[in-house]
């Protein structure tokens, strides 16, 4: 929780005090806590809190400022997190990689590098229930393009060329079983605008959801999930596997009337000892009624909460000032107050950890065009924590990094393939 | 060294240095604005974590400094002449104590071809040079056998340092001991298996991208493309130099004086001729040019640009848009359009397809006409593709920002250029702006693009200049820079139909006076018909005259071959000619 104290480079003192013991810091501009130490702090003051206080010296004369307070949860959070980085925007991008972050400490490896690729594309990586054994991404051009598959030590490309889809596949999720993966298959395009803040706009002209077999390498879907006169995207299995959330709105010209497509959230049950699926869809939020537009759907792993991203229109809420993080509790369908959550910029894609209690998600709020990771906590009372910034080992790495995060995903332990294994597995 | 080698030496660095001034000035400036080079301890540190990374930045530290007038070229004149010197040094321990001019020349030569080759990284020079630096103290200072130790624990240092040209230490530090006995041989096959596992295993962990890029000069280039070459001919020679040189004989005999000289007069002139040819053959005199009017527009000196360009027949659609901007910036556009050469529509913007290299021109006339959301774009994509970023472009997001009111973000790209030597006065003086509405209204360009804006909302950006232009034009008659584009756009894309619509448009809200003659000639075509019509629409008498005059010529030389330069002596700056004949 390295951090500094802005428009100063006096010299500092920074005293964290916890039920027993306490920590003090000194600097000359900013606070490096020693790891060993703050572990302990948050090992003795599980479920209370740390009291902070910030003393700066400037021109001989000592400040204190008023402290304040971290409240330390009880329940540990995943140990890593798995994001693309990627310069935020527009239609090009040279050098972009898949990276996972110990966020017990500071260290962050690459996954997979497009430079090992001749600087191809990749993207829709996702993991089976936080399992960083069971993985899959996409590579788009060159001679490793494909879906890359790593299952169970083993690596390998999906055959994901089947007739009957129009468009690669994207938007992964997993089924709980580990067999099958459900996908969008989306005609994406993006425009941009010549005075908005929202600098860009991407949208779909056509958008089908089907599942993915992974033994039989087969596609299949339902007309509920591939209607001609409806968009349907981001599909999303609950954690039973027994249920397939997604995105559905009707489908309009685009772009001349983007600002009307407005996405519901549904669901529809599925049978996955037999590969079929409900008859009709349950309307989980209508945009219609409730007014904006849903995307990304994610329920927790353990059932009882489902996350998904507001705004006004479209989905590709990303480029949308005004997407908000929403908060469902599914046994009574009321929403949780996520004002400590949210801010007046973008907040988009989140993911769950293991234990349901966490949550990661991508904001804007630091400069409205660099995404960056904040955490947030959901205790067992469906009440939520303020949501913080992911932690760097130097406060000001964010200033001078020119990339955005991407598709953040919490998962349980470290992924142990590198690059040039895939490369040479997938050739 | 005696009196004699030192001025050689200073005669071969200011030929260098003259040559490079003269013929590859511009080219230095143009490196200097796709790299950035960062004052910070984390720029430092983030650089060499991986193989090759501290050579880099040794050359990024450089070249921020090819930004001033003389310095590219006496920087790199200083490490070809040392790359000559140990070369040299090298060569003459092989040749036991015998210089060859040729063979030390030839090195230094190919590698001063390459500083035109904008596509090779200059830390390709400084690796050669910690390369044979690292041979020279091995093989001239220590010669005894801890040389091999030393050699050993010395590749995975270089390697770390400066990259794939451990391999090539390697390979030469083999083949300078291969007349040792087999003990010593055996140990310097060791240092070459070091070297190569070394290189193999970097990239195995990912440390390297590529095996080319690990046990070649590939990583001194362009990653995206193969080199050129040259590039593996400057690698190859010195090894190539190695294994010949003890079988060419005796060159430098003083008792045979006539025939030293004549021997050395053959040397210089076979290098002079093969400088001629490699500079034929690899400099690209086009892409200089380019270069020289891309300086000109980054330091917005127009007049240079409208200088070169003038009375000459250009058909480089690139120099045409730089012509074409100048002429604007200078309010020339339209009244000095056909006195230049044009090329269609595509000679006020090429179409972009890769936009890379050609994003700071692109970026500057969106900026110009008041797309300020492309130029934007143009601009961030620019920076993405340059080498760790671009000063010039990251000044232009901070201007575009700026204008957007997008402060966060102008001030965090501020912060980056206040940590560059070069750029950090400029940042510093931007920082006024943020957050401030009233001071960035009341600033002469910022205020003045921000009054230029379209409307806030969902209007989407035009690709086609023409269209954006007008779409410009039409929002604010004040905007000068977009109605220049526009009218050009339509003169250039022979829409003579669409200006006449345009001009009663304009002319209809009094936005405009007495008609440029290009506008009058593009008229009496449009209404070539209707003579009753030319004064009510502002035609001159004279134009009058002349659009006869040009109708009578070309009808008298209609069938005659050469009617193109026949009409172009007498109306070869009238619109009529463009929209004819070319």
């Amino acid at each position: 929780m390295n951090f500094c104290c802005r428009g100063t480079q006096s010299r500092g003192i920074l005293l964290l005090e916890g039920r027993q013991d306490s920590i003090k810091v000194s600097s000359s501009g900013k606070f490096s806590i020693p790891r060993r130490k703050w572990q302990k702090l948050l090992e003795e003051n599980k479920g209370g809190e740390i009291k902070l206080t910030v003393f700066t010296k400037n021109g001989g004369v000592w400040k204190k400022y008023k402290p304040f307070f971290i409240v330390i949860a009880p329940e540990p959070i995943d140990p890593y997190i798995a994001y693309r980085l990627i310069e935020p925007g527009y239609s090009a991008w040279d050098k972009m990689g898949i990276y996972q972050r110990d966020i017990e400490g500071y260290h962050e490896s690459p996954v997979y590098e497009n430079r090992v690729s001749n600087f191809n594309c990749v993207n829709c990586h996702s993991f089976c229930m936080q399992d960083p054994g069971q993985m899959l991404f996409h590579v788009r051009g060159g001679p490793n393009a494909g879906t890359i598959l790593i299952k169970d030590g083993k690596t390998g490309k999906l055959n994901t060329k089947a007739d009957t889809v129009h468009s690669p596949l994207v938007y992964p999720s997993w089924h709980p079983s580990g067999k099958y993966v459900a996908f969008s298959v989306n005609k994406t395009r993006q425009v941009f605008y010549a005075n908005n803040r929202d600098r860009v706009e991407v949208f779909d002209s056509r958008s089908d959801v089907v599942i993915y077999d992974i033994r039989k390498h087969e596609v299949f879907t339902t007309p509920l999930l591939s209607s001609e006169n409806a968009f349907e995207t981001f599909p999303s299995f609950s954690p039973d596997g027994k249920i397939l959330y997604y995105c559905s709105a009707k489908a309009l010209t685009v772009p001349e009337k983007i600002d009307s497509v407005k996405y519901n959230l549904c669901s529809v049950s599925f049978d996955p000892e037999r590969r079929t699926f409900g008859e009709k869809a349950d309307t989980i939020y209508h945009a219609k009624i409730s007014g904006g537009s849903a995307a990304f759907p994610r329920v927790s792993p353990d059932g009882e909460y489902l996350l998904f991203t507001l705004s006004e229109f479209g989905n590709f809420h990303i480029w949308h000032k005004d997407a908000d993080l929403y908060l469902m509790d599914l046994k009574t369908g009321k929403y949780v107050d996520m004002q400590s959550v949210n801010s007046n910029d973008v907040e988009s894609y989140h993911s769950w950890s293991s234990n349901s209690r966490w949550f990661v998600f991508g904001s804007r709020r630091l400069d409205g065009l660099y995404t960056r990771l904040y955490i947030a906590y959901l205790d067992s009372k469906g009440k939520t924590g303020k949501a913080f910034l992911l932690p760097q080992k130097d406060p000001e790495y964010y200033d001078r990094l020119m990339k955005s995060y991407n598709i953040p995903e919490m998962i349980k332990g470290k992924v142990e393939i590198n690059s040039y294994d895939i490369v040479n597995h997938t050739r | 060294m005696n009196k004699k080698y030192i001025i050689f030496l200073m005669a071969l660095f200011t030929g260098i240095f003259l040559f490079l001034q003269v013929f590859n000035r511009y080219h230095f400036y143009y490196v200097e604005q796709f790299q950035l080079f960062l004052t910070t301890t984390a720029y430092f540190v983030e650089s060499i974590l991986y193989p090759g990374g501290f050579t880099e930045y040794t050359s990024h530290f450089l070249v921020q400094l090819f930004i001033v007038p003389f310095a590219g070229a006496f920087i790199t004149a200083i490490l070809l002449s040392l790359i000559y010197l140990l070369s040299d040094k090298l060569l003459t321990t092989v040749n036991r104590g015998k210089r060859n001019l040729i063979a030390s020349v030839s090195i230094c030569l190919f590698h001063l071809l390459l500083c035109f080759d904008y596509n090779y990284f200059f830390h390709g020079i400084i690796a050669y040079l910690v390369c044979i630096g690292c041979l020279f103290i091995l093989e001239v200072k220590i010669k005894s056998d801890s040389k091999y130790l030393i050699a050993f624990f010395l590749v995975p240092l270089l390697y770390w340092f400066s990259g794939s040209v451990s391999i090539l230490f390697a390979v030469c530090f083999i083949l300078m001991n291969l007349r040792a006995d087999n003990k010593r041989k055996l140990y310097g096959i060791f240092v070459l298996a070091f070297a190569l596992f070394i290189s193999f295993i970097s990239v195995h962990y990912s440390l390297m991208s590529n095996h080319r890029m690990s046990f070649l000069p590939d990583l001194y280039y362009h990653p995206a493309l193969r080199p050129i070459s040259l590039v593996y001919i400057s690698w190859i020679i010195l090894p190539l130099w190695i294994i010949i040189i003890p079988f060419l004989g005796k060159i430098d005999d003083p008792k045979k004086t006539q025939r030293k000289y004549f021997l050395l007069g053959t040397q210089m002139l076979v290098v002079i001729c093969v400088v001629i040819l490699c500079i034929w053959k690899y400099a690209d005199i086009g892409l200089y040019k380019l270069k020289k009017l891309d300086y000109f527009a980054r330091n917005e000196q127009w007049d240079k640009i409208i200088k070169i360009c003038k009375g000459k027949d250009i058909d480089n659609l690139l120099y045409l848009d730089y012509q074409n901007l100048a002429l604007a910036q200078r309010d020339l556009l339209i009244g000095e359009l056909f006195n230049f050469s044009q090329s269609g529509v595509y000679g006020l913007e090429i179409t972009q397809k890769d936009i890379g290299g050609l994003s700071p021109l692109l970026s500057d006339i969106r900026f110009y006409i008041g797309d300020i959301a492309s130029s934007q774009r143009y601009a961030f994509e620019g920076n993405l593709f340059s080498q760790g970023g671009s000063g010039r472009l990251l000044k232009r997001l901070v201007q575009t920002n700026l204008i957007f009111g997008e402060y966060p973000v102008a001030e965090k790209y501020i912060k980056i250029l206040e940590h560059t030597f070069f750029y950090r006065k400029w940042a510093k003086g931007q920082r006024c702006f943020l957050y401030n509405d009233s001071l960035c209204m009341a600033d002469h360009l910022i205020g003045a693009k921000r009054n230029f804006l379209l409307s806030a909302g969902r209007s989407a950006v035009i690709n086609d200049l023409l269209e954006m232009s007008r779409a410009l034009a039409m929002k604010n008659y004040k905007n000068k820079a977009a109605q220049q584009y526009m009218f050009a756009s339509y003169l250039l894309q022979k829409d003579v139909r669409g200006l006449t619509e345009i001009l009663t448009k304009y002319r209809g809200e009094g936005m405009i006076g007495v008609l440029p003659d290009v506008y009058q000639q593009a008229l009496l075509v449009y209404y070539e018909d209707l003579p009753n019509q030319w004064s009510k629409e502002g035609i001159s008498e004279k134009n009058i005259q002349q659009f006869k005059q040009y109708k009578l010529m070309l009808k008298k030389n209609y069938k005659n071959p050469n009617v193109e330069k026949i009409m172009k002596r007498y109306f070869g700056s009238t619109y009529w000619f463009f929209l004819h004949f070319t």
